[in-house]
């Protein structure tokens, strides 16, 4: 079994529109479709420096996938799938692998708007970090306030962040705002094993480390005034950002089903270039038990960035008193599998959509876009790094021609942590950060330095390529103020 | 040292090396200790409480079974809050183990928080020298 498809990527790429760059599927004898890279030649020098094409190349050889294996300009090595990856597989003949939805199943980011303006409480920013990293548990296996019984996880699981509604967790108009109204309705929560839900009883309303975050920024830029309005979005307005998924829950959902999908790839006379591609058809028992598992978890997560949303209403009224007002923009997950429908070689065909570090994008009119948002498209959020800025985009046609109705995810790492960490001190990092009017918390310096704004690639020119490329559109830009790191 | 951190852009990669299997898995799990929490495997008499755990473990091949090893020990740590530093095997052959790992439940905050152990670039082998070798991408 190689390990990576030999050959030169780079004398294979070759480009195909301003913005799209293609590895044919000559290059590999084994790749079904070719691999399809949206960046420009620039971007494409950093890319090509670790190993996300030598990935993508890999996931062009899984059977069923459909049209291209897709990279977004924020691409970098992964395991198995590369981040920042997109493959749809025949939903018929096609195979649903968990490495490409990631450990993280439904890592997400959710957007809420204030009625507040930054002039207004701009000099309580450094008590606002203070009080929000209070109120929202972060760090590494951090539990919770609130402590499930198997019973009542068991109703998450099922039932997403409506279950948590019904909890006192926010309100019946906040399950509005949500990406499937914050609940695949196929999830079992008997397809989760008890390791899973040990991991996960204690973790609901906690954002983890790693790159999870809460972020407080405020509106800089409007480039769509008309999409902004319908957004909700004014210049000048405080919004904030909560980043994290399905916790240990997740993590363990995906161990699981790799191992189990490991053992059956025999049977299904599966040949694999790396191991982290473990699949299984999507008709099989495994292929569909782990569907409705990957359904509960990423319900677990919709609940989770719920309770976290009422853990920052809490830490805002604390602050700023009862009456302001904070309602859910939209929350995208970035790390999942959709069952959805898309035009293949003129073709209406039923496809699994993996997206590993890559958001859904759906053009304005599309039926499954919110009605309240329908006229403008799905609006998709994409953090930047804790020191740059954050941008609000909204979904454009050309998505469902060239990338299964997705986009980007974020900016995208491009220094290891191990050299972050060698390269960036944390308390001079915080400084900084200060003296231009950003004030973090963070429960492990470590955890800080590795998320340092170095470590990540420019997401103005992530954004621009998309937007360019016409699969999305540029709404607002976001500047943080106050960040809270796990 | 038996075990280095290196490059990945946004993980870690392991890569250990040892001059038998068993001593590869147990390098293995202190080298993922080691990300855990630096320095603590490394101490002579870290103070804490002690901690068993008897591990049975199946794969469908050795470089599987290193990995499904290191998935029970990452496991028991995050639910224990526990740092492994030993391992006991009763039983190791190519696709399964018994074993007891030994370690302790810590007060500290971990410093990194793995969320899983990938199969990816995991494939044991023996090189020019007789030392056994492999690679270990984890999920940070």
């Amino acid at each position: 079994m190689p390990e990576v498809a030999t050959g030169s990527i780079k004398a294979a790429l070759r480009r195909i529109e301003p913005y799209l760059w293609e590895i044919p599927s000559s290059f590999d004898p084994a790749m079904r479709v070719p691999a399809r890279i949206f960046a420009t030649a620039r971007m494409l020098e950093e890319i090509i420096q670790d190993r996300a094409l030598f990935q993508l190349v890999n996931v062009a050889t899984l059977p069923g996938i459909q049209g291209a294996a897709i990279a977004m300009p924020d691409v970098h090595e992964g395991y198995g799938f590369p981040i920042g990856g997109v493959a749809a597989m025949d939903y018929e003949t096609g195979v649903v692998s968990p490495g490409g939805i990631g450990y993280d199943i439904n890592c997400g980011v959710r957007l809420l708007l204030t009625d507040l303006h930054d002039a207004e409480v701009n000099k309580w920013y450094p008590q606002l970090a203070k009080e929000l990293f209070r109120k929202v548990p972060s760090g590494m296996g951090k539990g919770g306030k609130l402590k499930l019984s198997i019973k009542e996880l068991d109703a998450v699981l099922n039932g997403g962040a409506p279950a948590v509604v019904k909890m006192g967790f926010g309100t019946e108009t906040d399950i509005q705002y949500l990406e499937s109204f914050g609940c695949i309705d196929f999830a079992d929560a008997g397809a989760v094993s008890a390791r899973a839900k040990e991991r996960g009883k204690n973790q609901l309303g906690t954002i983890g480390s790693g790159n999870h975050f809460v972020e407080v920024d405020r509106v800089e830029v409007i480039y769509d005034h008309v999409a902004a309005k319908t957004l909700g979005l004014f210049h000048g307005q405080v919004v904030i950002l909560i980043h994290t998924g399905s916790r240990g829950l997740g993590h363990q959902v995906a161990t699981d089903y790799i191992k189990t999908m490991l053992r059956s790839l025999d049977r299904y006379e599966i040949r694999l270039r790396d191991r982290e591609l473990a699949c299984a058809p999507i008709q099989s028992e495994e292929g569909q038990r782990y569907l409705r598992a990957m359904a509960a978890a990423a319900n677990f997560a919709w609940a989770n960035r719920q309770v976290v949303t009422a853990e920052v209403r809490e830490a805002f009224r604390a602050l700023f008193g009862s009456d302001v007002k904070i309602r859910i923009c939209y929350d995208v997950a970035h790390n999942i599998a959709k069952v959805e429908e898309h035009d293949v070689e003129g073709e209406r065909r039923k496809v699994v959509v993996h997206r590993k570090g890559a958001t859904r994008a759906f053009p304005p009119g599309h039926p499954e876009v919110i009605e309240q948002y329908r006229s403008v498209g799905q609006p998709i959020l994409i953090p930047g790094s804790m020191g740059t800025a954050s941008y609000v985009l909204v979904g454009a046609p050309g998505s469902m021609k060239r990338s299964f109705g997705s986009t980007c995810h974020g900016a995208g790492r491009k220094m290891s942590r191990r050299k972050a960490l060698k390269t960036v001190r944390a308390a001079e990092l915080l400084k900084e950060l200060e003296s231009e009017g950003i004030y973090a918390q963070a429960g492990s310096m470590r955890g800080l330095a590795e998320e340092a704004p170095i470590a990540y690639k420019d997401v103005h020119s992530v954004v621009d390529v998309v937007d360019r490329a016409g699969i999305a559109r540029k709404v607002a830009q976001l500047r943080p103020v106050a960040v809270i790191k796990g | 040292m038996p075990f280095w951190i290196l490059p990945h852009t946004a993980d870690v990669r392991l890569r250990v090396e040892a001059s038998s299997v068993a001593e590869l898995f147990v390098e293995a799990m202190r080298g993922m200790m080691e990300i855990v929490l630096p320095g603590f495997c490394t101490q002579t008499f870290p103070r804490c409480r002690l901690v068993e755990q008897n591990l049975a473990v199946q794969s469908v091949d050795q470089s599987a079974l290193l990995i499904d090893f290191l998935s029970e020990v990452l496991y028991w740590s995050q639910v224990q809050h526990a740092v492994f530093c030993a391992v006991q095997f009763q039983q190791l052959d190519q696709v399964s183990l018994q074993a007891k790992i030994e370690g302790c439940e810590v007060e500290q905050a971990f410093e990194e928080d793995i969320k899983a152990v990938t199969y990816h670039e995991s494939f044991i082998r023996q090189n020019a020298s007789g030392r056994w070798e492999t690679v270990v991408v984890f999920d940070i």
